[in-house]
């Protein structure tokens, strides 16, 4: 793993930030109650880029919201940094798996807009948006609406405003998961290029297990039917990763390896 | 990369044929219009319907430029369009007000709603007597009436709007802390713009009708009083002349709103063509 430790921003590369401890979550319906995660424990640490990987139904996005303190676990907790509470709101950024970009503002705008809620310097933020959507080539497009752009590019300036208000942690719920694959690995490799040069901690949620272990310092493998974390899978491939990287050795065997934890959980329900 | 995504966007050529083809439209709606006058005028002037049921398109005319040429046409036209412009933008403010109080207090939206459906259901022109009674004869009740009737649609439409249908946009909002006033402002008020304007393209018209029956009940200025009084008479030419006014008005206060709308609401898709 290839990292450098230039962070200067609290938390430190590799002190812990999010810290799952027992963390579950059950619904109540009509007909009694389903278990969508039992509990599971682990830490994210800063600058890592982690990925929660699974068939539907795993309870990765649930785990993903919980961990944006979006969701109440049912039990357990999960607590950011040493505060003892959950990631306090606008301390992260998210990305869902639609663009989810407002309609009656402009791209520019619409990357503005955590400055707007959070309160920020208008005059800083209206520039660091600016530089934000060069760095995710959207360059000309700021006055544009929405509704003028590719998929690809509005989940781009998606990923622009998830990041404007320099959060500790972005949260990925299937951010690519709606595009098609070429325009899939080219976002994939400019969130590699982006949480590298600004280290950002990256929980991402994927159903891809290529994407993830491309992508990933480490893969949770979570199966389905009740949900529930399998097994933590380290990534040890040099970075920067190219596309190439796809055909190596260590890459298939590490597809190939959560693929089996997957289907062998899926065999023996 | 860019190239194509530009094709995506706007559909720009759908536009352009439609403009081509729009002379051919209007020449046809033209040629109609102009048959079906001199259609009336020929059977008027030959004597196959009475002037009582259809006068002469000319007796309508002189009708309108003897009205226009005394003043009474131009006092009361303004007269009527004084009461719609005032009781419609009563109306919306206090259902724009009122829709955003009661969908951002769940508690009080339950209370209140059956009463909404009851006043919804009954038609709302009945209570313009009672109106009469209450505050008399005059610019008042006619204002008041307007702003019943143009009301609820723009309430309804308001309220359906103001609920946030986008759970993404919600998520992201709390995920940033958003207040309930950011969330309502930055969110859900932009969000009904659209459903809005669906209700006061309903509303000017119904203020417009609004306006009529009020004249009629219990008013002594107006094109609607105009009508009462031609109508007394026995005087169709006027009574068809006051009805070109009324059209006339309807049409224009449309045009206004499309183009008010066209201008705030652009965002959202087809908004000009939706109903066309």
């Amino acid at each position: 793993m290839l990292r450098s430790a230039q962070d200067s921003v609290a938390p430190r590369n590799g002190d812990v930030v999010l810290r799952i401890q027992g963390a579950t979550k059950i619904y109540a319906s009509l007909s009694g109650s389903a278990t969508a995660l039992l509990p599971v424990t682990s830490e994210i640490h800063a600058g890592e880029f982690v990925s929660l990987v699974g068939p539907s139904g795993c309870g990765k996005t649930t785990l993903l919201k919980m961990c944006a303190g979006l969701i109440a676990p049912s039990a357990g907790h999960i607590t950011f940094a040493d505060t003892g509470n959950s990631i306090a709101p606008g301390k992260f950024g998210f990305v869902f798996q639609a663009p989810a970009l407002l309609p009656w503002r402009t791209v520019l705008s619409n990357v503005v807009l955590p400055a707007d809620i959070l309160g920020l310097d208008r005059g800083a933020a209206l520039e660091r948006a600016r530089a934000l959507l060069a760095s995710v080539r959207l360059t000309g497009s700021e006055g544009k609406y929405p509704r003028e752009l590719s998929g690809g590019m509005q989940q781009r300036a998606a990923i622009a405003r998830a990041l404007l208000h320099d959060p500790d942690i972005l949260f990925m719920d299937e951010p690519f998961g709606a595009l098609d694959a070429m325009t899939r690995e080219d976002l994939n490799m400019e969130l590699q290029r982006i949480s590298q040069n600004q280290h950002k901690t990256v929980l991402f949620v994927t159903h891809d297990i290529e994407e993830a272990v491309l992508l990933s310092d480490r893969v949770f493998a979570l199966s389905a039917g009740p949900g529930r974390l399998v097994e933590t899978i380290d990534i040890t491939l040099p970075r920067p990763r190219s596309l190439s990287v796809k055909g190596s050795p260590e890459f298939t065997q590490a597809v190939a390896r959560i693929r089996a934890l997957l289907n062998r959980e899926e065999a023996q329900p | 990369m860019t190239a194509s995504d530009l094709k995506t966007s706007v559909p720009q050529s759908s536009t352009t044929r439609a403009v081509r083809r729009f002379p051919f439209e209007l020449a046809l709606s033209g040629l109609i219009a102009i048959a079906i006058i001199a259609g009336a005028e020929i059977a008027a002037r030959k004597g196959w319907v009475t002037p009582l049921v259809l006068p002469a398109p000319s007796q309508i005319w002189a009708a309108l430029v003897d009205g226009f040429g005394s003043g009474i046409y131009l006092d009361n036209t303004f007269s009527t369009l004084w009461s719609v412009v005032v009781g419609f933008l009563l109306g919306t403010a206090v259902a724009v007000v009122l829709a955003g109080i009661l969908s951002s207090l769940p508690f009080l939206e339950k209370v209140v709603t059956p009463f909404v459906v009851a006043f919804q259901s009954m038609p709302k022109i009945a209570i313009a007597p009672l109106i009469i009674i209450w505050f008399g004869f005059g610019e008042v009740s006619k204002i008041i009436i307007v702003l019943t009737v143009c009301f609820f649609p723009i309430l309804i439409n308001t309220l359906h709007g103001l609920k946030v249908r986008d759970r993404d946009h919600y998520e992201l909002f709390k995920s940033l802390g958003a207040t309930r006033w950011q969330m309502f402002f930055r969110l859900r008020l932009p969000h009904a713009v659209p459903y809005i304007f669906a209700g006061l393209h309903i509303g000017v018209i119904f203020a417009l009708i609004g306006t009529v029956v009020a004249e009629f009940v219990g008013s002594n200025s107006g094109v609607g009083y105009l009508m009462l009084q031609a109508k007394a008479t026995f005087d169709t030419p006027a009574v068809y002349a006051c009805l070109l006014i009324l059209m006339l008005m309807g049409m224009l206060l449309h045009f206004i709103m499309v183009q008010i709308e066209t201008r705030v609401a652009f965002w959202a898709n087809d908004i000009t063509q939706a109903n066309v």
